[in-house]
């Protein structure tokens, strides 16, 4: 009897637990909340300031303020375009770096695998200035290709496929060149696609690692009309006054993607982190 | 018989080139986008530039002195190393609560990881754009609800303080979920001995599961302390720098000195002395890991 109690006391207290926990949770994620409730605030209350969180009257106002004085639909194009095109590029170039990593020989394989790792060691933001005057000599300021070529390659990405290719048993591969296989054929056929799973934490960590990047395309985009929606919506200019309301639309506008891939893809991205990290 | 030995020999030149075709992709970009920009933005802090970038004479270490006797750089210095030794060890340090209050698995557990790990799908404009609006003095939540008067990023006194705030909430995510499965990987047995023992939470945390996820906690630190060093988003953002230089950290003072005056001496020196303060600050985590980390578990 006594440990019935203490068992239905446990769980009494396990499921107060569980609500501190989430409200705790709620706590964290407040400045998100916070920033969709205000985006359907009437201007009148978000000006009035004090603690009011819930609108009085629900309103699309700060929506469509956001999506008419600004370009920001334009914005969250040339960002897609961006993430898209980097995180397709870094895919390729990625595996077939990590492919002949894995399974390829050739002479000081280590040397160059490791002078090829020594590149995580060099921040991005002390080669931002010298990679600005590349950049600019090729005449690619305000381009989408000046935007994303930095990002068409990363060292940690081909040392996580180079780990998950090597899970891949050597005798199949084997198998496949007697059946007259080249290398090529073997990695796009064979090799690949029994990798989907890794590939695709890759492409999702790149995607929003690219989605959410702010300093490079500032630095290397003037115009208006090329600039990514990370750089737009730092930059929104509304009457004053109104402005908070239709900046906290506009800010909920642009994390649903990232918020919408994390939710879907929760579980990969924390293996993608496991395995190498998400550079943001 | 000679024909299979032709054909082997054939076949091993082809396989002797054929790694470059996979290499050379990668190498071609790691190589204009990383290895020339580092050695050109190192060789050239040595010399004298014009505002198009191009050498003009040798100056030796000339461009670190002027830096260095620039003070608001050196005050940039000295916020960045601020605003790294308040962000690192908050957000490991509440990442790490909030591991352990997480990692015994429970009905509702994924409600409450995936709230705790939201944060890490966060850009650095849009938290800012938030946190912004909730550090306003009159319209803000924070002085709504704490009944101040403070002017947060208005005030000299406070403004770093903001973004690290907003640092630690940005880098909770990331961490927690790091260190919630690396908790989660500990074996059973030894936390089941701490409580035979008798030990209470705060001791079954910092004696027992702490050590046991040293490394993954190394690693974080190692990992957020470059980052962290490196933060120019929100100052860029949020303060430009201000108010008086409070929130200039080496990075955004460097983008200013090449977007805005064109001034590439400055702005090499300054990458590399930023670069050279993140080796030593991770050479120092080294040296501490080898007394402090636990890899025998």
């Amino acid at each position: 009897m006594t440990t019935n109690r203490v068992k239905k006391r446990s769980k009494v207290g396990d499921g107060i637990l569980q609500a501190i926990y989430i409200c705790l949770g709620l706590t964290i994620a407040f400045p998100i909340i916070y920033a969709v409730l205000i985006s359907f605030m009437e201007p009148s209350q978000v000006l009035a300031g004090g603690v009011n969180l819930i609108p009085k009257k629900w309103t699309l106002e700060n929506y469509k303020t956001a999506l008419t004085s600004a370009p920001l639909m334009r914005f969250m194009l040339n960002s897609l375009i961006i993430a898209l095109g980097a995180s397709v590029v870094r895919l390729a170039v990625s595996s077939l770096a990590a492919f002949a990593f894995a399974f390829l020989d050739f002479p000081c394989k280590n040397v160059i695998f490791m002078v090829m790792l020594a590149t995580i060691m060099i921040p991005a933001d002390i080669v931002l200035v010298a990679n600005y005057r590349t950049v600019s000599s090729m005449g690619l300021i305000n381009t989408y290709l000046g935007m994303m070529i930095v990002f068409f390659v990363s060292a940690m990405n081909i040392f996580q496929l180079r780990q998950s290719f090597l899970t891949f048993a050597v005798s199949l591969k084997e198998a496949a060149h007697i059946d007259g296989c080249s290398n090529f054929k073997f990695f796009l056929t064979i090799l690949l696609p029994t990798n989907v799973s890794t590939l695709l934490t890759v492409f999702i960590t790149a995607f929003i690692g690219t989605w959410n990047t702010y300093l490079w395309p500032l630095l290397v985009t003037n115009q208006t009309d090329m600039r990514t929606v990370q750089v737009g919506i730092t930059m929104l200019n509304f009457s004053e006054g109104t402005v908070y309301g239709p900046i906290m639309a506009a800010s909920t506008i642009v994390m649903i993607p990232t918020l919408f891939l994390f939710f879907t893809f929760q579980k990969k991205i924390v293996a993608g982190m496991m395995s190498g990290g998400v550079k943001g | 018989m000679g024909k299979p030995v032709v054909k082997k020999r054939k076949k091993t030149l082809f396989q002797k080139f054929e790694p470059i075709f996979y290499l050379a992709p990668a190498f071609i970009f790691l190589g204009i986008f990383v290895y020339y920009p580092f050695a050109k933005t190192v060789s050239e802090s040595f010399f004298l530039l014009d505002s198009m970038g191009k050498v003009k004479e040798f100056i030796g270490l000339e461009n670190y002195v002027s830096v260095l006797h620039n003070s608001s750089f050196v005050k940039a210095i000295f916020n960045s190393l601020k605003f790294t030794v308040f962000t690192v060890p908050f957000s490991v340090g509440l990442a790490f609560c909030l591991a352990m209050i997480a990692s015994k698995k429970r009905k509702t557990s994924p409600i409450y990881e995936t709230l705790f790990s939201l944060p890490m799908a966060m850009s650095t404009s849009v938290s800012a754009m938030i946190f912004e609006l909730m550090f306003s003095p009159t319209l803000g939540i924070i002085n709504a609800l704490t009944g101040s008067s403070i002017k947060w990023l208005n005030d000299k006194d406070t403004a770093l303080w903001v973004l690290i705030i907003i640092q630690v909430w940005m880098n909770i995510g990331y961490n927690f979920l790091f260190i919630l499965s690396a908790v989660r990987g500990i074996d059973a047995d030894k936390l089941e001995a701490a409580d035979v023992e008798g030990a209470n939470v705060f001791q079954k945390a910092t004696k027992v599961v702490l050590p046991l996820v040293s490394p993954t906690v190394f690693f974080l630190l190692c990992n957020s302390l470059a980052k962290m060093i490196m933060m120019s988003g929100l100052s860029l953002i949020l303060t430009q720098g201000g108010p008086l230089g409070s929130t200039e950290t080496m990075i955004s003072w460097m983008y200013k000195q090449a977007s805005e005056n064109s001034n590439y001496n400055n702005a090499y020196a300054s990458a590399v002395i930023a670069f050279g303060i993140t080796m030593i600050a991770t050479i120092i985590t080294f040296i501490y890991e080898k007394k402090g980390v636990n890899y025998d578990n």
